[in-house]
């Protein structure tokens, strides 16, 4: 439900930008922007693709860079690996335009990708794609008992919190009576 | 990235996206898997988004079924606490199960209750109560003095409110507190034929549910009440005990003066001066029906539609 809708609101505002511009003067080319992740292959994306990013969408509105000096700058997200980078920019460069589909099949199976497109994802605000990923997380969890979910996500039990938790205290505690037993040692 | 990732690092806002998606029953799973989650799950205000509960109360079992609907798929779930030997309970959910000992099973049900209602924030269609054994061996009382309680703490939002129950007490207690500008139905039935207490609905009329409800159906149990407290509504179906000429003309008038009345059905034991309303109505407004025994007024207007059922009640008395 909260997918399409989601879906919809977001693609209905891309329609105005581009729209008219292709009706009005099919002459004027499509800008493009350049990114790269943590490898710094450099991606060249173009802005209707990458107005699926809030984040990137926000910093390219009020820039009106020139193509040389949109190459010349490319943005750099050094905390997102380049393969994730890479499937990001797919995935925005597919679903240019379009409004999003309800479901979408194509995400990585493996947790570990999952993990870090989900962060990614996040950190430049998709908000489709976000879904999707939620999704395929909460699908993930599905039929599995809490046991299961612990062991899949590398989730602490409570016991194990709980004996971390004595753990750091007692080493604060060590910490602070030796910070006094030093402050002691300082004052005589 | 090399390191395994721990679902516990995720940002809120992705976790409350996720807990969105797994619903009410990965909401009562999270809880349990760890305590991170479990604090979380307590101060972060998203909507599980339940669009049909079923409660079914039998003899030391409870059982929950609820509907839930993703992007395009309606969910059918359900959870069932049952006591097992003295002391202990057994919770099923799906094809898993677990005993819990010394432990009373409808108060693990109350507890989960609490957790889900506080996930409840949208509307839901249809919140039903039934008993499916006769209700005097089942635990259905005590079950709906309870969940009186408990709802006392949220204003549940429910369009249709349908419940089987031994008498209207067990009725207003939950009726009352559900958020009345949702409420579109109320649909009661009785599981013994005749009330006592029938006094009871004395207090519903001043409730803001039943003022902003549009529809009512009240089965199995005839009333004392005059039919001028149910002209609000547009779907009426009850049974009265006597109804008189007078009255029926004040629904018939509503029903030609005004667009909200559409579909009354109206039995009734006795009515002494029914010719009266008959003259009143004219004979053109008037269809005896075969067999049904039934006096079919309709007005000018297509969408009223107006019955009586006369001598249902009577004929099914006699017969019990």
């Amino acid at each position: 439900m909260s997918s399409t809708e989601q879906g919809t609101s977001s693609a209905a505002p891309a329609e105005p930008t581009t729209a008219p511009e292709s009706a009005a003067a099919p002459e004027v080319p499509e800008s493009f922007y350049y990114v790269h992740g943590k490898d710094k292959v450099v991606h060249k994306v173009s802005a209707g693709a990458l107005q699926h990013s809030a984040l990137i969408h926000g910093m390219i509105s009020n820039l009106g860079y020139t193509e040389e000096q949109a190459k010349a700058n490319p943005f750099p997200f050094e905390n997102i690996d380049g393969d994730i980078l890479q499937m990001v920019v797919d995935w925005c460069n597919q679903h240019k335009g379009k409004p999003t589909p309800p479901e979408d099949t194509n995400l990585p199976k493996q947790k570990e990708k999952l993990f870090d497109l989900v962060l990614a994802v996040n950190y430049l605000e998709i908000k489709e794609l976000l879904t999707y990923c939620c999704k395929q997380v909460a699908m993930m969890v599905k039929g599995k008992s809490p046991e299961e979910i612990r062991e899949i996500w590398m989730i602490p039990t409570d016991a194990e919190d709980e004996a971390a938790e004595k753990e750091a205290k007692k080493r604060a505690g060590k910490e602070a009576a030796g910070e006094t037993a030093a402050a002691a040692g300082d004052a005589k | 990235m090399t390191t395994l990732p721990n679902l516990e690092d995720m940002p809120n806002v992705v976790l409350s996206n996720i807990f969105e998606k797994t619903g009410i029953s990965g909401i009562l799973k999270f809880r349990k898997v760890s305590r991170s989650f479990r604090e979380f799950l307590e101060v972060s205000p998203m909507n599980s988004g339940i669009i049909q509960m079923n409660f079914s109360v039998f003899r030391d079992l409870i059982s929950l079924k609820f509907y839930e609907k993703d992007s395009e798929n309606l969910e059918i779930s359900g959870i069932q606490y049952s006591k097992s030997g003295e002391n202990n309970c057994e919770i099923r959910y799906g094809n898993s199960g677990k005993a819990l000992k010394d432990s009373e099973y409808s108060n693990r049900f109350f507890e989960d209750l609490k957790i889900i209602l506080t996930y409840q924030k949208s509307i839901i269609n249809i919140l039903q109560f039934v008993c499916p054994v006769p209700f005097f061996i089942s635990n259905y009382q005590e079950f709906v003095r309870k969940f009186q309680k408990t709802l006392e703490n949220f204003k549940l939002k429910v369009k249709i409110f349908h419940m089987q129950h031994s008498n209207f007490e067990d009725i207003f207690g939950i009726l009352k507190n559900l958020d009345s500008r949702e409420i579109e139905e109320i649909s009661i039935f009785s599981m013994t034929a005749e009330q006592s207490n029938n006094k009871e609905i004395d207090n519903w009329v001043n409730l803001d549910q039943w003022k902003m409800a549009k529809r009512l159906k009240i089965r199995n149990v005839s009333m004392d009440q005059s039919i001028i407290d149910f002209l609000h509504f547009e779907e009426v179906h009850i049974e009265l005990r006597t109804i008189s000429a007078n009255d029926m003309i004040l629904v018939a008038q509503k029903f030609l003066t005004s667009p909200i009345p559409k579909d009354y059905c109206i039995e009734y034991l006795d009515f002494p001066d029914e010719s009266k309303f008959s003259d009143f109505l004219g004979p053109q407004n008037v269809v005896n029906e075969e067999n049904s025994a039934k006096i079919v007024f309709q007005s000018t207007e297509d969408e009223n539609y107006l019955r009586f059922c006369r001598c249902f009640l009577a004929n099914v008395e006699e017969n019990s």
